[in-house]
């Protein structure tokens, strides 16, 4: 739609349609538009159906029309030309000087209503120039006002428009969806009756500013609380404001249980790096202890290093659980008895659970072995027993049962087999059963403070391992988190605690390249394997032990080293020597765990013995590599 | 403006604005009309022309709409001749018109015979009028502009 004066600047002339069945009327107005610089081509019709016809087929900026045709008469030839006539001006040329059909007419849309006989050519050309110019506006108003409803409409967020008192004078489908209730509940309701105060407090601060942004509660129509983000811009209109509003309530909840687990992973992470620190003071204690054990000449002192070595045993047990906390504990699948993992963190599940909640211990050591490492497997339990204890905030009975099951009398869907089942009630509120298939996601939790990683945790080692999980809860009645393993062999304690091999000798005469930084361990490492038999070379750091290297020239057997060294890593150390000493041995020592073997980039095959270890397990790894690399008949 | 003979605000200058002061009157008002027409004399005598050959025309489906009891008939074409008598300054004319529109519209077909008669005579005074009107001597001397 041209406007009058856009139509002049492009030097375009406008386009007329006249519906008028009076020639009389007809002749006057077309010799009033004739010869005017701007008036361009005048069609001119009779009849209504005609002037439709003209109307689809033709361009025309402005249409005269005479009210009462041979086809149509009053108010409905109005109606009809305005459906067809798109951006086309309406002027309506009547012999009625008719105040409610003028008016009708006009508010319905035409621009102009001129009687005939009270307009002369001035009075015409003017009600032209504003009837363009008018309907160009219109035309605008309306395109940027189906924009605006379209937005409104169609949006995903929640808009709102209320008055000075806060009360809903408008609201999109989004806002219903968000209040939880409908358009037409929500028109007449006011803010305050749906915002928490902090809300209100918040408006009075800002209803100062012209547009503003805050977060705030809002309290939907089921009584849920949502959390939203509000952006506002006041007096949109005089005494109109509009408000638009963003659900964030999962955004929220994710974001504060990513903070969580960035605070667990913080936690872990320290929890490893003091297990790595512990780790080398406790070698060296085992270290020393062991060698006066060695050395004693006497009973009581060869009894003192033993209760020395035991403590450091019960010790390592406590770095380990740390290490597990943190993730940071080797993969190692044995053939493992669950009884005796169960019995060995009693202690821990003890004080983990504290004195308000009583412990049943319901465990078979006989219901079987499974397959598995016992860093994950201790995990996986004390996992369990940590949500269970946090389900039953004001204490109660935590049950931990043992047993073997066949998969046929269990309900979940279970492949067929023996299983042995871990289980840990709890006498806690249940899970409500709409979460039931949540649980075990990563991040989910229903609790404040958790992280969403215990259960999945549990989950991810359990299937890694070929099990399952299930829960069984009722309201009020507690839960069973209760874990499948597949049964690996019966549970006969030669199985378990004979050694797979037979003890090797500890004895040897080759020479081994010991790296340490941990001085006071390398000595008493050094120490004990000399009185092996072998030649030991020592060094601290990776330049070192490349000089120490280089300078013998003799065969090196074994290269043993800790993965993290000053002054470069041991991935780098190892794979110098090995380029200058193809034949060499690795042993790769560390308290750390194997994410660290891996993160240096050492495959699995590599030899790894995590600390603290017994230097007697030092000597019997040693001996088991070389053995396997120099067969002694070759040496 | 080739067909613009007179200022069209109605100022007529000489014998022609003597002549149409005497033409006015209740009947007719020649000086609204020449403003209607923007002082455009040919444009003045095409309709009267066409009033001329269009008013017989439109009093006789008056009459056929009042003798046939077509109240709606009557009343669409009275209008029609009601909206040529507006635009040429004829208000008496218009009067009578709108009387009969009226009747039509009420239903009043009975006094109509009066008011097509009455309408007549008024449709051919005015006639008169014009063509005495476009017939004054120095009519179109004058040209002043016109709204752009």
């Amino acid at each position: 739609m041209a406007t009058y004066s856009s139509a002049r600047e492009q030097g375009r002339t406008l386009r007329f349609l006249l519906v008028e069945d009076n020639s009389v009327d007809a002749c006057l107005v077309l010799g009033l538009l004739k010869n005017h610089p701007q008036y361009g081509e005048c069609r001119h019709v009779a009849t209504l159906e005609r002037g439709l016809a003209e109307l689809s087929g033709s361009e025309i900026d402005v249409v005269l029309l005479d009210l009462n045709l041979s086809d149509s008469s009053g108010y409905s030839t109005f109606d009809r030309v305005r459906r067809a006539a798109g951006s086309a001006a309406i002027l309506v040329l009547s012999g009625s000087d008719d105040e409610e059909l003028a008016g009708r007419t006009v508010r319905e849309g035409a621009q102009d209503y001129l009687v005939k006989g009270s307009f002369d050519g001035k009075l015409l050309h003017r009600a032209i120039r504003y009837a363009v110019e008018r309907k160009a506006s219109e035309e605008a108003l309306r395109k940027s006002e189906a924009t605006a409803r379209a937005i409104f409409e169609n949006a995903l967020d929640a808009i709102v428009i209320f008055d000075d008192d806060g009360t809903f004078l408008e609201a999109n489908e989004a806002a219903a969806l968000l209040f939880g209730t409908s358009r037409a509940e929500l028109i007449g309701k006011r803010l305050r009756d749906l915002c928490s105060d902090e809300f209100e407090t918040e408006r009075g601060r800002t209803r100062l500013f012209p547009v503003g942004r805050g977060k705030f509660t809002l309290r939907c129509a089921d009584g849920k609380e949502r959390i939203v983000d509000y952006c506002f811009s006041s007096d949109i209109l005089p005494g109109r404001h509009l408000g638009v509003m963003r659900d964030i309530t999962e955004q929220q909840k994710l974001e504060d249980q990513l903070r969580q687990s960035q605070k667990m992973e913080a936690v872990g992470r320290l929890a490893g790096s003091v297990a790595h620190d512990f780790n080398n003071i406790l070698g060296v204690i085992n270290g020393y202890a062991e060698l006066i054990e060695l050395h004693a000449h006497d009973d009581i002192l060869r009894s003192k290093a033993a209760r020395i070595l035991s403590a450091t045993t019960k010790a390592s047990s406590l770095t380990k659980q740390l290490l597990a906390f943190g993730r940071k504990q080797v993969v190692a699948p044995v053939l493992l008895n669950l009884a005796d993992v169960i019995s060995d963190l009693s202690s821990m599940i003890s004080c983990l659970v504290g004195a308000d909640t009583q412990i049943v211990m319901l465990t078979r050591k006989t219901s079987g072995l499974v397959f598995a490492d016992q860093g994950q497997m201790e995990q996986v339990l004390l996992n369990l027993v940590t949500n269970a204890h946090e389900a039953m905030p004001a204490g109660g009975t935590l049950t931990i049962t043992l047993d073997r099951i066949d998969s046929q009398s269990v309900a979940a869907e279970i492949p067929p087999g023996d299983y042995v089942r871990l289980s840990v009630q709890d006498t806690g509120a249940g899970v409500d059963p709409e979460i039931q298939s949540r649980i075990f996601d990563p991040f989910f939790t229903t609790k404040p403070t958790g992280s969403g990683l215990g259960l999945s945790t549990v989950f991810g080692i359990v299937k890694q391992v070929g099990g399952y999980v299930s829960v069984d809860s009722q309201a009020e009645q507690g839960s069973v988190f209760s874990v499948y393993l597949p049964l690996a062999a019966e549970a006969v304690a030669s199985q378990v605690s004979a050694p797979q091999t037979e003890q090797p000798s500890l004895s040897g005469e080759e020479t081994i390249l010991l790296v340490d930084d941990e001085e006071e361990l390398s000595n008493a490492a050094a120490e004990y394997l000399r009185q092996c038999g072998y030649n030991v070379l020592k060094a601290r750091a990776a330049n070192e032990a490349i000089e120490v290297s280089r300078s013998f020239n003799d065969r090196i057997a074994l290269l043993v080293t800790d993965i993290v060294l000053p002054g470069g890593s041991g991935r780098g150390l190892v794979d110098h020597i090995q380029k200058e000493r193809p034949e060499i041995g690795v042993l790769l020592i560390s308290g750390y765990a194997d994410d660290m073997v891996r993160e240096n980039g050492f495959g699995e095959t590599t030899s790894f013995l995590q600390k603290p270890f017994s230097l007697q397990s030092l000597g019997v790894k040693i001996r088991t590599i070389l053995d396997e690399t120099w067969p002694r008949v070759s040496r | 403006m080739a067909a613009r003979n007179q200022g069209h605000n109605g100022e007529m200058a000489g014998a022609s604005l003597d002549i149409w002061e005497r033409l006015r009157s209740e009947r007719f008002d020649p000086v609204a009309l020449w403003r209607t027409v923007g002082g455009d004399m040919d444009l003045l005598r095409q309709l009267v022309r066409l009033f001329a050959d269009e008013y017989p025309v439109m009093l006789k489906k008056i009459a056929t709409a009042a003798g046939s009891q077509d109240s709606d008939g009557l009343r669409k074409a009275t209008h029609k001749l009601k909206g040529s008598l507006l635009q040429l300054a004829a208000p008496a004319a218009v009067a009578v018109a709108a009387e009969l529109e009226n009747c039509a519209a009420l239903n009043r077909l009975s006094e109509a015979a009066t008011l097509i008669t009455k309408l007549r005579a008024e449709a051919d005074s005015v006639l008169q009028l014009l063509q005495a009107m476009i017939s004054a001597p120095e009519a179109g001397v004058e040209d002043t502009t016109e709204e752009k």
